[in-house]
């Protein structure tokens, strides 16, 4: 089996998928459960009317055959009876008027029997021998009917004829109804002789009568001949050529056939009484479920959309939203999650935003370090001082080195240089203490080639050096050396600065690490401190300072990643 | 949310596009099958004449009936016929249908003498002419209908009253078999014959019982006479031959001898009636033809040609007994 898959057009709303979905498997499964009854409604009301048909068809049928029967009974009743056998196997009296007297007396005997019997137009009987009786007030035709066809068939015939539906009787005067006629050959019980013939009327409209009650204007009824003339019709005979359901009963004498014919338009009609509440039920549930299918589709999307807007103020950086919380549903949860993660998101922002805050006034107080009066006045002192000497070399040197200085350390505002500018930087400093300080300390700088494009915070050598001289050299009564060292490290670079000199004791050395890590707070440097800081909010914890000491010299080492 | 509608209303219309289809295959091959009134158009001029026969349960009637077939037939009419089977109720449907169907003239044939208000009311309305046929009704010929054609009941009465006190020399004990109570034609030979037996002291009726002009009626009834009041009588006057055959029967089968003891007159003129006095048994028959066709369409065509109508047309009528019978046996009907 393949897999039934719905695909929607990418832009299509979440609330117009369910409502899609719910209202096609309702629709589908209402039309289908009203195809299924219209099917199962549609042929039991066909079964049922057909059985009706054949039922009124049967029941007619055996009504016929019981009139038919009567009639072929009596009439042999009549033929075999001995006293009309009597008079006619004697000659006609030569006295008309005895003639006629019997006559009289036997349409008398005649009309007795038929009196007794519903349904008979009437029996006549024709005599060889010129008589003539009849049963019923018709007055009668005389004449020699001998010649005549019916006369002739009858007399030829052993068995009963039955006549098709013929206007008029053959042998009495009546208004010219339709009559279907038997015809007997009465026979001589004893000699065999033929004596005359036996006609019966029946009324076609006594056989319209029973099939015109039949099935009312849904159909239509025809009794027809063996040789198909149609003897009589209920309805207008149309209907039986439509391709409508039909059922014919052949009677047992004579092999007539009554075929009942069902109008297409009463099973239609049929049909639809009883599938137009369906259909109308149909049209309600449909409604129903358009109306519910709609109404949930947006109660389940309207928190959906909610969240979504307040997604969108999220995104446009407004991070001041909380989504109001109703119930407990997976779409709760969600409005949960989110109100959680807004509000992270927004300490997160807060805590960067203070970082930021700090490192700009880091990187201040260097620059307030940096042109610090106090380092002005002294260099400033130096210069007077090598101007009264008359050192004119060292005061160029110390201006020149001064002016750089002031320059690199502002530098536009940038907060990262290259190392070959903080290294040129540092340089520059070195050398207006080295004036100031005479010969008190040697340097030696050592920057490789291939890092002097990478990157690092300005500013953060002139602290070290600063506190190297401060610590190393001013204290001391020796010449003593500096060395900068900038080296590739496994993942960044590190920056040394050793001096020698006075040097801090094991457990000092142990308590500046701690605090420059920042695990613990005191007191040390100002510079330093805050070069350590920069470095650690600019580039991260793992980065920053740390002093180390051998064999009397101090080293602090800077950590800075390679970009 | 306008969006949405779109969906919506997609839906929407494919559910009315379906259930659309599902009553369209239901009722879209309904047929209505017309019934229409077969009705025909005649050419303009041709005579229609709506004739509402009461019933056709004795041969005058049918003889009437057939009389009057021949003759519109005769006359390039249109007869449009309807056996009211003994109802009034379905006369006055049949005079509608009539009516509808355009007839000219309308011939009734009345069952009763009251209760044809309805029908003539219902031919003023439509003005059209109403001839009553062979029996009278309440009302007026000129006013209430046109006229009324037929034979003078009365007359018949006193015709056979007369020739009876002839053959009996005015001594009589009479059993009258009536016809249907409230007909003209009973009423009327009733007190026709009744005027003349009133007048001879030596006649009288002895029973008088109604036997609905049938036959077998008749020799029921005089069956019950002979058993309830013994052969006490010489003479039997019937309102119509049925009757006077069937009694015949009745008194033959209680060794009676028609016509030497019991002298029987009767009305009408049928050929069981010829064939009865030619056979001895039946005395005399009054004539009242059924053959009032040709007077029928002559006054008619009067009417057309506006020509005065008498109110009362009446049939000059014979007697029939063994001296005529054999010789105008074709006259019977």
């Amino acid at each position: 089996m393949k897999d039934f898959k719905i695909t929607f057009p990418k832009n299509t709303s979440l609330g117009r998928r369910i409502f899609i979905l719910s209202i096609s498997a309702t629709l589908a499964s209402v039309i289908i459960l009203a195809l299924l009854f219209g099917y199962i409604s549609t042929t039991t009301i066909k079964e049922h009317l057909e059985t009706v048909l054949i039922t009124v068809v049967d029941n007619n049928a055996s009504e016929m055959e019981n009139i038919l029967d009567i009639a072929l009974k009596n009439a042999l009743r009549i033929a075999n009876d001995p006293k009309i056998q009597a008079v006619l196997r004697n000659p006609i009296p030569t006295s008309i008027s005895e003639a006629y007297s019997i006559e009289l007396e036997m349409d008398n005997q005649l009309s007795f029997v038929q009196n007794y019997i519903d349904n008979l137009f009437g029996f006549y009987i024709i005599g060889e021998n010129g008589m003539q009786f009849k049963s019923n007030f018709s007055s009668p035709i005389y004449q020699n009917w001998k010649n005549f066809d019916w006369y002739k068939r009858i007399i030829g015939s052993e068995e009963p004829v039955w006549f098709n539906p013929h206007n008029g009787s053959f042998t009495v005067n009546t208004v010219g109804q339709p009559l279907i006629t038997l015809g007997l050959r009465i026979q001589d019980k004893s000699t065999g002789e033929i004596l005359g013939v036996l006609l019966t009327d029946i009324e076609v409209s006594t056989l319209s009568n029973i099939i015109r009650e039949g099935i009312g204007k849904n159909g239509n009824f025809v009794l027809s001949t063996s040789d198909g003339t149609i003897i009589t019709a209920s309805n207008s005979p149309d209907i039986s050529e439509n391709t409508s359901f039909s059922y014919a009963h052949t009677l047992s004498s004579p092999p007539w056939r009554l075929t009942g014919y069902l109008d297409p338009s009463l099973i239609e009609n049929t049909i639809f009484k009883s599938v137009t509440p369906i259909i109308g039920l149909t049209a309600v549930i449909v409604l129903m479920v358009l109306i519910i299918a709609s109404s949930i589709s947006k109660r389940i999307t309207k928190p959906l959309q909610e969240l979504t807007s307040l997604m969108e103020i999220v995104q446009s950086g407004n991070f001041n939203v909380t989504m109001e919380i109703v119930g407990d549903d997976e779409v709760t949860q969600l409005s949960k999650s989110f109100n959680i993660m807004v509000s992270k998101i927004n300490a997160l922002m807060i805590d960067l935003h203070e970082e930021h805050e700090k490192l700009r006034i880091a990187e201040m107080k260097t620059l307030e370090n940096q042109i610090n009066p106090h380092f002005l006045y002294n260099t400033f002192d130096s210069i007077i001082w090598l101007v009264r000497k008359k050192r004119m070399e060292d005061v160029n040197r110390l201006v020149f080195a001064l002016s750089k200085l002031m320059r690199i350390g502002l530098n536009r505002g940038k907060t990262l240089v290259t190392l070959q500018e903080e290294i040129e930087h540092i340089h520059n400093y070195i050398i207006i203490q080295e004036i100031r300080y005479a010969d008190d300390f040697t340097y030696a700088i050592t920057l490789p080639e291939q890092l002097k494009k990478n990157k690092t915070l300005k500013l953060i050598l002139q602290p070290l050096v600063e506190n190297a001289i401060m610590h190393g050299v001013q204290h001391s009564q020796t010449a003593e050396h500096i060395t900068i060292e900038v080296k590739e490290a496994h993942d960044g670079i590190v920056i040394e600065v050793t001096n020698t000199g006075a040097v801090i004791p094991e457990e000092r050395v142990v308590q500046i690490n701690e605090m420059l890590a920042g695990s613990e707070e005191g007191d040390f440097g100002l510079g330093l401190k805050n070069v350590n800081e920069r470095i650690r909010l600019y580039f991260g914890k793992q980065y920053g300072l740390h002093f180390s000491h051998k064999n009397g010299s101090t080293t602090v080492r800077v950590d800075i990643p390679r970009i | 949310m306008q969006e949405e509608d779109h969906p919506l209303r997609k839906m929407l219309y494919t559910f009315c596009l379906l259930s659309l289809l599902v009553a369209i295959s239901l009722t879209g091959c309904t047929k209505e099958a017309r019934q229409g009134m077969k009705t025909e158009q005649p050419s303009d001029g041709q005579l229609i004449v709506g004739f509402s026969q009461m019933n056709h349960i004795n041969p005058w009637r049918v003889a009437e009936t057939n009389d009057l077939k021949r003759e519109a037939e005769k006359r390039g009419a249109i007869l449009l016929l309807n056996d009211a089977k003994s109802s009034i109720a379905q006369q006055t449907i049949d005079i509608r249908s009539f009516i509808e169907q355009g007839a000219d003239y309308i011939v009734c044939t009345p069952f009763v003498y009251e209760g044809y208000d309805e029908i003539v009311e219902l031919c003023k309305q439509a003005n059209i002419p109403l001839i009553m046929l062979d029996r009278e009704i309440r009302g007026e010929g000129g006013v209430d209908f046109l006229t009324f054609i037929g034979s003078d009941f009365y007359e018949e009465g006193v015709r056979a009253a007369r020739w009876l006190a002839h053959e009996m020399d005015n001594t009589a004990k009479i059993v009258e078999l009536k016809g249907n109570d409230g007909s003209s034609c009973s009423t009327d030979r009733k007190n026709g014959f009744a005027s003349v037996i009133d007048t001879i002291e030596g006649m009288e009726i002895v029973v008088s019982q109604f036997a609905d002009f049938e036959r077998i009626k008749g020799q029921d009834v005089m069956e019950g006479i002979i058993l309830s009041y013994g052969k006490d009588f010489n003479a039997v006057y019937a309102h119509s031959d049925e009757m006077a055959i069937g009694a015949i029967q009745a008194l033959k089968a209680a060794n009676i001898v028609p016509n030497k003891d019991v002298k029987i007159v009767s009305i009408d003129g049928s050929r069981d009636a010829f064939k009865s006095i030619i056979a001895g048994e039946l005395g005399a028959t009054v004539e009242c033809t059924p053959r009032l066709a040709n007077v029928v369409f002559n006054t008619i065509e009067a009417h057309q040609r506006g020509e005065a109508i008498p109110p009362k047309i009446l049939m000059e009528d014979r007697l029939f007994d063994s001296s005529n019978a054999l010789e105008l046996f074709n006259e019977g009907f």
